[in-house]
């Protein structure tokens, strides 16, 4: 269990440090494409985020929401070894 | 990557809405009778959720230099279809327009349209079709999860197309632009997923085949043929 849980937080620090480094997103592009494309008539957007974080919590949330996803792949993972069909080994 | 909060003007917000909520609402009625009819089911539901959360959370960096992630709804779509995928998809989408400020809760629609009906619609047709054609088990779950990932994003490209049609060219000049970016960034991405969900596939596999031949994911037969394969 100690080692599931290192793994754990090391993925959790791992996609945070790569999702604060990588580069511009698709999502970016479009935009500029946007305003290239409609001679800058459709944009910007009408209505702002309710909310928007920094770059760095944005990247400790979206760690976050790896880590949620882990920990359930993890727990059926692990159920897998009690519940594996004799008959695959 | 999802469309931004407030990017997609009127009418075009309303009508992804409008276009998505029965399809999530179906999917929702979906899981209440899996809840109630199919119990032993549950985990691995929670497992095609899971795999949505971990994937859609890795922003990684493609060909074109920028970034984008994997969807992993191939996964929801090959076991449970693309209904109670959508659901799936909402959740994630809405937690990411809540917390993340990525995506939006205005372009909520037009992304659980993309992410969570499209894609997921394609890549469980795509697996119906390969496993009638008596395609290898793995091959088509990878085709399948590939091919979801993709249609994806060439659905946001048609979005952003008919929403922001170019001066010049129109709607089909802007979908060229939007292909370029969405499209051919996620080229890369959606092979990874494919190959991530057709290993995690056969894990489950291993461990619930009764489970998967009970959702008729696989056919009897396919599975003894896997069998026999194994040993």
């Amino acid at each position: 269990m100690k080692a599931e849980l290192m793994a754990l937080a090391l993925l959790f620090a791992f996609i945070g440090f790569i999702n604060s480094y990588v580069g511009p997103g698709a999502g970016d592009r479009a935009t500029e494409s946007i305003a290239f494309l409609t001679n800058n008539i459709a944009y910007p957007p009408w209505i702002d985020p309710l909310w928007q974080p920094t770059p760095e919590i944005q990247a400790l949330l979206f760690g976050l929401q790896a880590a949620i996803g882990c920990v359930m792949l993890a727990y059926f993972l692990h159920n897998r070894k009690k519940s594996i069909d004799p008959e695959w080994d | 990557m999802h469309i931004m909060e407030g990017f997609l003007p009127h009418p075009w917000w309303e009508i992804w809405f409008a276009l998505s909520l029965p399809v999530v609402v179906y999917g929702a009625y979906n899981i209440n009778r899996l809840i109630k009819e199919q119990r032993e089911a549950l985990p691995l539901l929670a497992v095609a959720g899971a795999f949505v959360f971990v994937l859609s959370s890795l922003k990684l960096p493609s060909v074109t230099g920028s970034c984008s992630h994997p969807t992993g709804t191939g996964m929801g779509a090959i076991l449970f279809g693309p209904g109670m995928t959508s659901v799936l998809a909402t959740i994630v989408l809405v937690y990411q327009a809540f917390f993340l400020a990525h995506g939006g809760l205005t372009t909520l629609g037009a992304n659980v349209f993309s992410m969570g009906i499209a894609g997921p619609f394609v890549g469980y047709l795509i697996y119906k079709a390969s496993m009638r054609s008596g395609l290898n088990l793995y091959a088509a779950v990878f085709l399948a999860a590939t091919m979801a990932d993709f249609a994806t994003y060439i659905v946001t490209s048609i979005q952003l197309a008919l929403a922001f049609p170019a001066s010049s060219g129109g709607a089909l000049a802007s979908l060229k632009a939007f292909a370029a970016i969405f499209a051919v960034t996620q080229i890369p991405l959606a092979i990874v997923e494919g190959v991530v969900t057709a290993l995690m596939f056969k894990y489950i596999l291993q461990a619930r085949s009764d489970v998967l031949v009970r959702l008729k994911v696989v056919s009897p037969k396919a599975l003894s043929d896997i069998k026999e394969a194994t040993v």
